[in-house]
């Protein structure tokens, strides 16, 4: 089974996120793997473990900067790494294109299965999985936090989807796609022999032929969210619901 | 005038509130010089519309087709791509619930509409919509200008108060050929699981009682359930919370997690992280209480009592208990 993770460059969720006369000061961040896309990267390396014959690929758009997360997915376990060259300045839409062109050309084709984070962790749309899915014609299921191969090598997977209340069980037939929402497993620390091993090994290279489409929406005059309320501190919690009461704000 | 879809979702026959408050939130921008009109799609018709939950004006049109009871992700999509087209609508609003992330997409593929994800909305003097959202985890906004001829938005949520509101003048039509075509879906929705023992979900609750890493751990957690009880709510939780295992992920409230709406919210040891602020801007009035008169979670509350979790939930729950049980 060939198995294709799209994997992101992100700001660690530490980073101090600082904005000056409307644009990102990048300066302070410290870029790593996308947190959910570390989910998709270890389910991705638990089906080759699980099921003999099966290469795991990880892809990133963007350019050269990508090696590190590359790597980083080789030494959780990933067979091979692919930069994919091609302009990720656009919205989910032209991103989506991006990768769906280089996977089309790696493959030939579509694989089997594209796993991918639910969302990226600096723009937190959660988009482009689905557009992807879209763009290759395959089925797609986002938000997974339990997959199940029926053992049969038979090209279906069970998974599942949290839902306000309760989760959705569906059957899912190959080629198809999966994105990977916090719970579906725990990702491996990667240990120094296997660091130093990715370090050796190759990454590859696509560009993609067909020039990005214009992006659908544009996202303009960027600046620090202020949610500041003025709080009233109350002595008591006796007291706290009698001024609810009286500003009428407890219906009880 | 600008031409504008509602997507209505009901699970087992229940209007979602997320769905209502897009609906409402919609027709108080009308009230405020949107120029539109506004319609709905109700997939899976279900116990019909209840009286008094939709405000304003407009019809909503029902595919009564049992398929549409449940969630199938690809018949979903055809439907609504396809009322989108018949209805002439320029934009389609959906709240961005579970279903309503993984569809928004879905249905921007087939009409090849901008996709405006997890945004609030207003309207600008001029009576023209505008959209906002945010990125890195709520702590920078940004404005959303779509540069497609037809746009889906997916709301994130937020209650309207009902003193807001007009009272309705919706009816309902039933969609002509909108019977769902027979054969294999894949994705193929094959069984909902219900958490057992939940009462009430944090996205549907009208009082949200949320703890952080300030609880102390589950017993802690039992505390607030017993306030929760008492005011008719649910339990909510925080990333580092969940994290240490104290409560399950759906209960996580954030950019991570969820976005809650609820009218009145209260922080119980939550030291308010800007990726859990942003899951609650859509809430009404805001309660912190947390033994650190410096956390930044004061900031933004209403209301604020500095003391430990263990010592004053029980005595909140005993006032609340004593107020309710006077009525």
């Amino acid at each position: 089974m060939e198995i294709a993770v799209c994997i992101n460059l992100v700001p660690d969720t530490a980073s101090p996120v600082t904005v000056r006369d409307g644009v990102l000061d990048e300066t302070r961040l410290n870029m790593v793997l996308n947190p959910y896309d570390e989910y998709a990267v270890e389910e991705a390396v638990r089906l080759r473990e699980n099921g003999a014959g099966s290469t795991v690929t990880a892809f990133s758009a963007g350019g050269g900067e990508r090696r590190d997360i590359l790597r980083k997915a080789l030494a959780m376990g990933a067979d091979r790494a692919c930069v994919v060259e091609g302009d990720v300045s656009g919205d989910s839409f032209a991103v989506a294109h991006v990768l769906a062109g280089a996977l089309r050309r790696h493959y030939g084709g579509v694989p089997d299965l594209v796993l991918c984070g639910r969302e990226s962790a600096d723009c937190n749309r959660g988009q482009v999985p689905l557009m992807l899915a879209g763009l290759l014609g395959i089925a797609a299921v986002s938000a997974v936090t339990a997959l199940a191969t029926d053992g049969g090598g038979d090209g279906r997977l069970t998974v599942e989807r949290e839902i306000e209340g309760g989760r959705e069980v569906y059957a899912l037939v190959l080629p198809a796609l999966v994105s990977a929402e916090k719970g579906l497993n725990i990702p491996r620390k990667t240990n120094m022999r296997a660091v130093m091993h990715a370090r050796k090994q190759p990454i590859d290279t696509v560009e993609t032929v067909t020039p990005s489409p214009e992006s659908r929406v544009v996202y303009e005059e960027m600046a620090t969210v202020e949610r500041e309320r003025s709080c009233t501190v109350v002595e008591s919690p006796e007291e706290l619901v009698r001024m609810l009461l009286r500003s009428g704000r407890f219906s009880g | 005038m600008m031409n504008v879809l509602v997507l209505l979702e009901q699970r087992e026959g229940v209007l979602k509130a997320a769905s209502v408050d897009v609906w409402n939130t919609l027709q108080r921008l009308i009230d405020e010089g949107l120029g539109a009109h506004v319609s709905g799609l109700l997939p899976g018709g279900g116990n019909g519309l209840p009286e008094g939950l939709l405000s304003g004006s407009g019809i909503v049109h029902v595919a009564p087709d049992p398929l549409y009871r449940q969630y199938q992700p690809e018949a979903w999509a055809d439907l609504v791509a396809d009322a989108v087209r018949e209805t002439g609508a320029d934009a389609l609003f959906i709240a961005s619930t579970a279903l309503g992330r993984d569809l928004a997409p879905r249905i921007s593929m087939r009409i090849g509409a901008g996709l405006v994800s997890d945004c609030t909305v207003d309207v600008d003097p001029g009576g023209s919509l505008f959209a906002s959202t945010t990125f890195h985890a709520g702590s920078v906004s940004v404005r959303v200008r779509p540069k497609t001829a037809k746009v889906i938005y997916a709301l994130r949520s937020a209650r309207t108060p009902s003193g807001k509101l007009r009272a309705g003048a919706v009816e309902t039509k039933l969609l002509e050929g909108s019977r769902a075509p027979g054969g294999q879906w894949n994705p193929l929705l094959t069984k909902i699981v219900r958490h057992a023992g939940r009462k009430k979900d944090i996205t549907e609750a009208d009082v949200v009682v949320a703890g952080g890493r300030g609880t102390g751990g589950r017993a802690g957690f039992a505390l607030l359930e017993s306030l929760a009880e008492a005011l008719g709510g649910a339990v909510g939780a925080s990333r580092s919370a969940v994290d240490e295992g104290w409560r399950p992920h759906d209960e996580q409230i954030g950019q991570t997690g969820r976005s809650v709406a609820p009218s009145l919210y209260i922080a119980c040891g939550i030291s308010g992280a800007v990726q859990h602020l942003a899951g609650i801007s859509g809430a009404g009035t805001i309660v912190a209480v947390n033994r650190d008169p410096d956390a930044p979670i004061f900031r933004v509350a209403d209301y604020g009592i500095v003391g430990d979790v263990e010592e004053v939930v029980p005595r909140l729950e005993k006032a609340v208990r004593s107020v309710l049980g006077e009525k």
